[in-house]
């Protein structure tokens, strides 16, 4: 039962002439009392950067407010899309809680926005991971609390109908649940999210694109890219790092329909968190992140140069997209990685009849 | 001295706006529905009505108000409207807006329904709306038209197809059912759904008294799926920048 | 003269007759009393829907060709009734409105109230105008649609209204026993309520 004063509210227990049972559809934990300690509000950050970690003993409520923001940017050179955003990036904003966290989540959704937008966080334990307590009109805001109950790396995306076309639009995101003794510390965090997407024009196409049902039917997507857009991860926008720093990487796949085959050009893996959850698998060159799933690598970046992560499904890389470089700069450590040593002309084998 | 009741709000004007268009007359006949609900093909017998072909202006409103002041931002009861009722009117009886024969919008459901009563109409009914918004210009149904419904995606947004001033009657003579904004049907509140869609054995099915699920029978209209989630999503006071109207009549 | 001294005390002692609220205040802005709704009850008489000021309510709708949900949710009224002192049983009233005017007549409603054996001292069917209907169930935040087989597909919930018709809470009906925590806001109201206006259902009509 929800009690109200003087305004008439969003949900009702419904019951059919025959008398079927009602659904009930209410947010888990409504009335779970609040941990002891302080109310934190959550820090959030745009891809690529990772909000700190939490540095924390215990669990504690924690704050966060998230904003649906519907608007134009590039997804490639020359090329604008009309995305679906959550904290107006997309990927949308990456939220980073412990386990145990009482987590008091309101969603807003624009005034300009041109149509309801809900959230499914994978790390809820509850009806709709959410998706039922934040259905959110233009210009209004909802809220509801969860318990984070399991440590993880979690997608989190809009769940409205038509999801597939929400979600193709990008409307995802990650949501880190930090073990109780958090993650042994590293030198660089960064936030790497793939998704596909799917426009009427074809590839390179200049010009405002609209979205393509049928492509996104037939899973035959026109851009496959890291962050949002070709040029998220190069260039001016490329990751840096120095060599002999530990580099920690989480990596979503928002999809809507593709699966990632996670490499990154000259370097191994020393540790995969395989999707995102508590066990992992060591000395890893490619690993597959399933759509609406997550991993985390973290490798030490031994020596300087442009290392290439890339969806080892090699043609969508060179022709949609999935594209993106890490930048390391250093000393040179021959030991490890000479360079080339050599190249000359050698023999040419001894021809027949001769 | 006499303790006369307080009139409640009057749902009739005292006088009828200034303009209002010339109703449409929509030819009786059949749609299967894409809205459907649980044992039912779609099919659906509309009778022949009648509707004003274009939404209802900013300018009409205006005059609607004028006539109707206890509908004036300023005076509406919080129960007939929320705090965006007209909001981004210059005044409570002035819109201020220069385009003023642009479709009204941050109108409620009651405000609708008002303005209709008030020249002697109401508000379509849902299958009403589809069946004459499943034309385009030279096809009665135009549904099939894999081009033509894939425009139909940006209803509700500013590239809608019938965006522009010179946006062109459809096969009823009936214009800018998909324009930049939404439309208020009568009977929103029959399209009942669950906040979260996607529970249940199909992932398309709206949930409604268990039984009588509300499903779409063509996955592939994302235009009316984005339509009914917004509509099912209503309250009958709110209001929205991109939601509007026009009235329809029962003929005799 | 002393019959015009006589109608000039009725004229100055009218208001003191009337419910102590009704028509003293403008209503609040979030009141369901502000719709303009014409109604029946189940003898027939016409009522305005504002006139249910002045007293608390407990409001539902439903259908009389409805074999489950709607006994359930007349069940889960009397229950709540049953759960409550005499004194505040007698300072609250239902009402139950009718979503098929068409073929709830008067007379089907009587059938109805004595088929559940109503106590018409604080349940009245009402049965609104046609064009009524679906504003009413939207000032209540009640949904329904209409089968083709005559059945209605609704909401099932009991509506609390204060003496000025602002909705305090809901309690979801899913079966003959009322929602606890329902019950619970129905009592905290009525022992909130001091002097509660005489039941209008019980005296006579006044003319206004």
């Amino acid at each position: 039962m929800i009690r109200a004063k003087g305004n008439l509210l969003l949900h009702y227990a419904l019951m059919c002439a025959l008398g079927f049972g009602a659904p009930a559809a209410f947010a888990a934990n409504r009335n779970a009392p609040p941990p002891p300690g302080d109310t934190i509000h959550a820090v959030l950050t745009a891809p690529p950067m990772v909000p700190p970690p939490t540095n924390r003993k215990s669990p504690a409520k924690v704050v966060v407010d998230l904003e649906v923001i519907e608007k134009d940017m590039q997804l490639a050179d020359g090329v604008t899309y009309n995305f679906w955003t959550f904290g107006g990036t997309v990927p949308g904003s990456f939220i980073r809680v412990r386990q145990g966290d009482t987590v008091e989540f309101t969603l807003k959704n624009a005034h300009d926005s041109h149509m309801p937008h809900n959230i499914d966080l994978h790390a809820v334990s509850g009806q709709g991971g959410g998706a039922e307590a934040t259905f959110t009109l233009p210009g209004h805001k909802t809220r509801f609390t969860f318990t984070a109950l399991n440590p993880g790396l979690y997608v989190y995306h809009c769940a409205t109908p038509p999801v597939g076309m929400h979600i193709a639009n990008g409307m995802y995101g990650l949501i880190l649940v930090e073990p109780p003794e958090g993650l042994p510390k590293v030198d660089k965090e960064f936030y790497v999210m793939q998704g596909d997407f799917y426009t009427e024009g074809k590839h390179g196409e200049a010009g405002l694109q609209a979205f393509s049902l049928e492509k996104a039917i037939d899973e035959h997507p026109t851009y496959v890219v890291f962050n949002g857009s070709e040029g998220a991860l190069t260039g001016d926008n490329a990751l840096t790092a120095k060599a002999g720093e530990t580099i920690r990487m989480y990596v979503g796949n928002g999809g809507p329909n593709l699966v990632s085959s996670f490499h990154v050009i000259g370097e191994i893996f020393d540790k995969v968190y395989t999707e995102g959850g508590s066990k992992y698998q060591e000395n890893v060159q490619t690993t597959l992140i399933p759509a609406g799933g997550s991993a985390i690598v973290e490798f030490k970046a031994d020596v300087p140069g442009n290392f290439v992560l890339v969806d080892h499904s090699i043609f969508r890389t060179f022709h949609k997209g999935t594209l993106g470089i890490l930048k390391v700069d250093g000393e040179q450590n021959a030991s490890i990685y000479s360079g080339q040593q050599a190249n000359e002309e050698y023999a040419a084998p001894a021809q027949a009849g001769r | 001295m006499l303790a006369v009741p307080i009139i409640a709000t009057a749902l009739l004007a005292t006088t009828p706006p200034a303009v209002h268009p010339e109703f449409v007359a929509i030819p009786a006949g059949e749609i299967r529905s894409t809205v459907r609900y649980e044992g039912d093909d779609g099919k659906r017998r509309v009778a022949a009505y009648a509707m004003s072909p274009r939404a209802v202006t900013v300018r009409e409103f205006e005059a609607f108000v004028r006539a109707a002041p206890q509908w004036k931002r300023d005076r509406v009861p919080s129960l007939f409207a929320d705090s965006g009722y007209l909001s981004g009117w210059r005044g409570a009886g002035d819109s201020g807006v220069v385009h003023d024969d642009a479709p009204v919008t941050h109108v409620s459901w009651f405000a609708a329904d008002a303005y209709c009563r008030s020249i002697g109409a109401r508000l379509p009914d849902w299958i009403e709306w589809e069946y004459v918004a499943a034309a385009d210009a030279t096809h009665r149904d135009a549904r099939s038209d894999t081009r033509w419904r894939a425009r139909t995606f940006d209803d509700g947004t500013p590239r809608a197809m019938d965006a522009g001033a010179g946006a062109v009657a459809n096969w009823y003579g009936v214009s800018g059912l998909h324009g930049v904004a939404w439309e208020w049907v009568g009977d929103y509140a029959t399209l009942l759904a669950d906040a979260d869609k996607r529970g249940s054995d199909d992932g398309d099915r709206l949930q409604f008294c268990g039984a009588t699920g509300l499903s779409f029978a063509n996955r592939d209209d994302y235009a009316i799926l984005k339509r009914v989630a917004l509509l099912s999503a209503m309250e009958p006071r709110s209001t929205l920048g991109n939601l509007g109207f026009r009235c329809a009549r029962s003929s005799p | 003269m002393k019959s015009m001294l006589r109608t000039l005390c009725f004229i100055v002692l009218l208001p003191a007759l009337m419910p102590a609220v009704a028509g003293d205040m403008p209503l609040p802005g979030d009141s369901v009393y502000q719709l303009d709704a014409r109604l029946s009850d189940q003898e027939g008489r016409a009522l305005e829907w504002r006139t249910l000021r002045g007293r608390p309510a407990i409001v539902s709708m439903f259908y009389g060709n409805c074999h489950l949900a709607c006994p359930m949710i007349v069940a889960s009224g009397k229950a709540l009734q049953n759960r409550l002192e005499p004194r505040e049983r007698d300072a609250v009233d239902f009402a139950m409105i009718s979503i098929d005017p068409a073929r709830d007549t008067p007379a089907a409603l009587r059938d109805i109230a004595r088929m559940h054996r109503l106590d018409t001292t604080h349940w009245r069917l009402l049965r609104p105008d046609d064009a009524d209907v679906r504003t009413l169930a939207a000032t209540l935040g009640i949904r329904y649609r209409a089968q083709p087989d005559g059945t209605f597909n609704h909401t099932s919930v009991l509506v609390l209204l204060d003496r000025d018709g602002r909705i305090l809470a809901r309690g979801d009906v899913t079966g003959l026993q009322p929602d606890p925590g329902f019950v619970a806001a129905v009592q905290d109201y009525l022992t909130g309520t001091s002097a509660s206006a005489p039941n209008p259902i019980s005296r006579p009509k006044e003319s206004p």
